[in-house]
């Protein structure tokens, strides 16, 4: 199994330092596509095919959580997996927006291994 | 300024840098805070909660591209000033983003996205003076964070 994931933050550093990690992990990463907010993210998934979502909260246009809510009400895009990247830290927030059902949280500033044990976790990959 | 809110700020501006960044930050006494050699940027994040304010990372673009170079793992001068801008509006993103929630009194939040500016010597040197500001030096570079709440 090979898996699409699409990243979906403003920071480009950010979008960056994830695809180094995608690509040093070791975790099934056919192709890594780059939305720079919800909106660009809303038009790769219509025409690509996705297996996860790592979507940062805090963008313009369309932020995380509206992409989350837009995501989970069109049945096309609604069993997609999503892992919050963000610097929120809020857990009444979290908890709001992961009743929308988000499969994680990763919190910027992260360690590669965090990322990696979120993948293995959604993936379920073995250790 | 409550002084214990700086020094929390400081202490979270500490620990990005030093994950993000692999940076190893020093305090830096006011009587120390010399704007940096050539021009400078400004990164400002506005939060909102049951109450707001905004926190602002001041920094030399030497530094900036120094520090972008260590994350994006490219040689500093092939960096275009948009990727050094990129990179300070995201470790002040990630600063303020742990500070609100280190200090844990406004438990729903909203942060605005990061704008960045260069700024001129002397807001350099007022930000240095104020009461809301903290300072660190990486390697020899000064670097400002300072902070209004509402």
């Amino acid at each position: 199994m090979s898996n699409h994931v699409l990243l979906v933050d403003d920071s480009a550093m950010t979008r960056m330092i994830i695809k180094r990690i995608l690509a040093m992990a070791n975790v099934p990463v056919a192709s890594v596509y780059e939305a720079n907010d919800g909106l660009e993210a809303w038009q790769i998934l219509e025409s690509h095919a996705v297996d996860l979502v790592l979507a940062d909260l805090n963008m313009p246009r369309m932020n995380g959580a509206e992409l989350i809510s837009n995501m989970r009400r069109d049945p096309r895009f609604a069993e997609i997996p999503i892992v919050i990247v963000s610097t929120e830290g809020s857990k009444t927030r979290l908890d709001e927006i992961c009743s929308d059902g988000v499969s994680g949280v990763i919190r910027k500033p992260f360690t590669p291994e965090q990322v990696n044990d979120i993948l293995h976790r959604v993936w379920e990959l073995p250790v | 300024m409550n002084p214990a809110w700086l020094e929390l700020l400081g202490e979270v501006a500490h620990d990005v840098l030093r994950t993000t960044a692999f940076a190893f930050p020093e305090p830096l006494a006011k009587d120390e805070l010399l704007p940096p050699a050539g021009t400078a940027l400004l990164a400002s994040i506005c939060f909102q909660g049951d109450s707001g304010g905004e926190i602002s990372l001041a920094i030399g673009r030497q530094l900036g591209a120094s520090l972008s170079s260590d994350i994006l793992s490219e040689d500093g001068d092939d960096l275009t000033d948009g990727q050094i801008e990129d990179t300070c509006k995201e470790l002040l993103n990630m600063i303020c983003g742990q500070w609100l929630t280190a200090h844990g009194s406004l438990p729903v939040f909203t942060l605005s996205a990061p704008t960045a500016r260069p700024l001129e010597q002397v807001e350099w040197t007022l930000m240095g003076e104020g009461d809301n500001s903290v300072g660190l030096m990486i390697d020899d570079q000064p670097v400002l964070i300072a902070m209004t709440a509402g």
